[in-house]
């Protein structure tokens, strides 16, 4: 589940952080940093990405935490500010020179997490979901983590992503297809859809 | 007909989904299978481990937002402008110093000469004199009257070249605790705002010496 969902802070650390207070940011920090930290690898699958988006969330909580009256309303702020900026990565020029030089537009970026020895090979019902969510087409896999990890809905991320309703929805299908591939799962449940076929 | 994975996906979610479909997949067993297998992987995406940052980040994190803050978010109150007056300020300013200082107080009432009166003299280290230095260069730059007219280019970028150091060097100190700086490092600081207070005022007290045109 989403690490947003226990990044709950206290109403006085929330004003000591509005007056400044770096040992409050700090405190924040320390409650976000992973949530956010989290959502960057698993959208980005690349560390250095998730620094930078990391940071860039951070200066904006220190910049805009004024904006914040009810500490029940900074998770959700944080976590839509984080995926503002995984989402600007995936746009940026320099992520769309990764994923071509890393082979066809938008396919999912090499898995970057140790054990690169493992290769496409290797897919099949060994495989876990994370190397399998890291095999998936960028888009996609953001699709299927906004919606199945964070809870956004359909109609949010086709806004967030400057897209339609219709585009999430198919691109969260995309993914489940792609997944059950990976996971082998497709083939098992193929089979038995063939052999109960005339059943349905 | 199977329902396809979109379908499936919007029964998983609750969608509204044709009841047709609806009914197909309560009786198909593949598709039952498969409504249960998009379950399961959501629940083993939910089901990753967090990954930690790097320890250190937060420290990377304090220096980027007070340099940008420095950047974006430090004004000179620029609604201030010709507020003050050069020569009660002047005058403000020779006070605070006789109560501030009373061996160092007869400072001179010309612009140039009160500058040079608040120069580092050889041997300044306190902390505490450092910081009355900075507020004397503060309430002198504070009555220096700005200037509404277009201005050098070269002069202006100076001065807000200027701005944004002190700028940043006053956020650092406002985050000392934050970021852990030593007392040495707070006294450097302290010690370079005043050198670049001092620079301000005396690049402004330049500008206005010369000639409009």
């Amino acid at each position: 589940m989403s690490g947003f969902s226990d990044c709950n802070v206290d109403t006085a650390i929330l004003a000591r952080a509005r007056r400044g207070d770096m040992k409050a940011h700090e405190i924040l920090y320390r409650a976000y940093g992973t949530p956010v930290y989290t959502l960057a690898v698993r959208m980005l699958q690349n560390p250095a990405h998730a620094d930078d988006v990391l940071q860039e969330t951070s200066i904006e909580v220190i910049r805009k935490i004024d904006t914040v009256r009810d500490p029940r309303a900074f998770p959700g702020w944080v976590k839509r500010i984080a995926v503002n900026k995984c989402l600007g990565h995936l746009r940026s020029a320099w992520h769309r020179l990764a994923a071509h030089s890393g082979g066809a537009e938008d396919e999912g970026l090499e898995y970057r997490h140790g054990d690169e020895g493992r290769d496409s090979a290797a897919m099949g019902s060994d495989m876990d979901a994370e190397r399998a969510l890291a095999l998936l087409p960028a888009t996609a896999r953001a699709v299927v983590w906004l919606y199945d990890v964070e809870g956004y809905t359909h109609q949010e991320i086709g806004e967030m992503m400057g897209r339609t309703t219709s585009f999430s929805k198919s691109q969260l299908s995309r993914a489940h297809q792609r997944l059950r591939e990976l996971l082998g799962l497709d083939g098992e449940g193929n089979e038995r859809c063939m052999q109960t076929q005339s059943n349905c | 007909m199977h329902a396809n994975t979109e379908q499936l996906l919007s029964l998983r979610d609750g969608e509204p989904v044709n009841p047709d479909i609806r009914d197909h997949v309560e009786g198909c067993d593949p598709c039952r299978r498969r409504l249960q297998e998009l379950d399961e992987v959501r629940a083993r995406l939910r089901g990753l481990p967090p990954v930690a940052p790097p320890g250190d980040l937060w420290r990377t994190v304090a220096v980027g937002s007070v340099e940008r803050t420095a950047r974006h978010g430090f004004h000179w109150g620029s609604g201030l402008a010709i507020a003050a007056s050069f020569v009660l300020g002047l005058a403000l300013l020779m006070r605070v110093g006789d109560q501030d200082d009373p061996a160092r107080a007869p400072l001179e009432t010309t612009p140039a000469a009160t500058i040079s009166g608040l120069a580092e003299p050889e041997g300044l280290v306190n902390l505490a004199a450092l910081q009355t230095r900075s507020r004397k260069l503060e309430a002198l730059r504070a009555a220096i009257p700005r200037q509404p007219q277009v201005e050098r280019a070269g002069t202006a970028m100076t001065i807000a070249e200027l701005e944004d150091r002190i700028a940043l060097v006053d956020v650092r100190l406002g985050a000392a605790d934050a970021l852990g700086l030593t007392e040495a490092q707070k006294h450097a600081l302290w010690k370079e705002r005043v050198n670049l207070m001092q620079s301000l005022v005396q690049v402004e007290y330049a500008r206005l010496q010369r000639p409009r045109y």
